[in-house]
């Protein structure tokens, strides 16, 4: 039996350095991937929306309509493309942190992936808790 | 059961807390609106099954709408719930994660397939009513 000897250099059995306390299983790493993925198509989605949006835009620039429902028209469409435009860069950003961290054992990255799903959520919970409001208010009239 | 704890910084477990109280909010408000929407446009099932036999299958289409989405909600309430262990507890940190991950999985995928699907329904039916205009 071999003593524990203080003066032996680091082993890699010794205690990980700060920022890599994660050892993902195979399947874990392929549960990541495939969910980044999804995450990544998602937000292609987001992006494809926004470009139609957008060729809305263009079109209702050109139609003729009241210098105010004109205004109200571009205002909304403007709104939702920049909300189309965040919450797809977001989705996408906590992807690559998800699938970094997991694939590097990083739990610092893997932070950040769940820093950037948070805004995410965010972003789509203030969508969502309105839908829910407009709802009640179509109940209640 | 994987029983590894994740050593995260005390600011990403409040911002996995956090993450995860959104998450709930979002998979309750929008299973409150798919029920309540359903419920407005079927005032119960034999309005439902009247429906049915005067408009045919696309009666259904609310039904199947709210399905879904209580579907969909329901995987992402798991993962917030699976987050909210990661962040409040130091056991099996991993364990919880991976399954959060899982459920996350299922989110974005369903809803994936459900905005292609809606994209291939709706260039279908363009070029069926196109077909029947060019007759």
């Amino acid at each position: 039996m071999q003593d524990h000897n203080p003066y032996a250099p680091p082993s890699p059995t010794a205690d990980p350095p700060e920022g890599r306390g994660l050892v993902f299983s195979e399947e874990g790493a392929l549960v990541v991937s495939s969910l980044a993925a999804w995450m990544r198509g998602l937000s292609t989605l987001y992006y494809v929306g926004l470009g139609g949006i957008v060729l809305l835009l263009s079109c209702t620039m050109l139609a003729p309509a009241p210098g105010a429902a004109k205004g109200v028209i571009l205002g909304i469409i403007l709104a939702v493309v920049l909300w189309l435009g965040v919450v797809a860069t977001w989705l996408r950003s906590a992807a690559g942190g998800f699938e970094r961290g997991v694939l590097s054992d990083d739990e610092i990255t893997l932070g950040q992936g769940f820093r950037s799903l948070r805004a995410y959520l965010i972003l789509t919970g203030i969508f969502s808790i309105l839908a829910f409001g407009f709802t009640i208010l179509g109940v209640s009239t | 059961m994987d029983t590894r704890r994740i050593p995260f910084t005390e600011e990403d477990e409040r911002r996995i807390a956090s993450a995860s109280t959104w998450g709930i909010i979002i998979a309750v408000t929008s299973i409150a609106t798919a029920v309540i929407s359903l419920l407005m446009q079927s005032s119960g099932l034999y309005d439902l099954l009247v429906m049915v036999e005067r408009k045919g299958i696309v009666a259904l289409f609310p039904l199947g709408q709210a399905a879904v989405t209580v579907l969909v909600n329901v995987w992402l309430l798991q993962a917030s719930l699976a987050f909210r262990k990661v962040a409040h507890t130091d056991e099996a940190d991993q364990a919880h994660l991976l399954a959060g991950f899982r459920h996350l999985r299922g989110y974005f995928m369903v809803q994936v397939i459900v905005i292609l699907a809606a994209i291939g329904l709706s260039i279908f039916f363009m070029l069926f009513a196109a077909s029947i205009l060019g007759r």
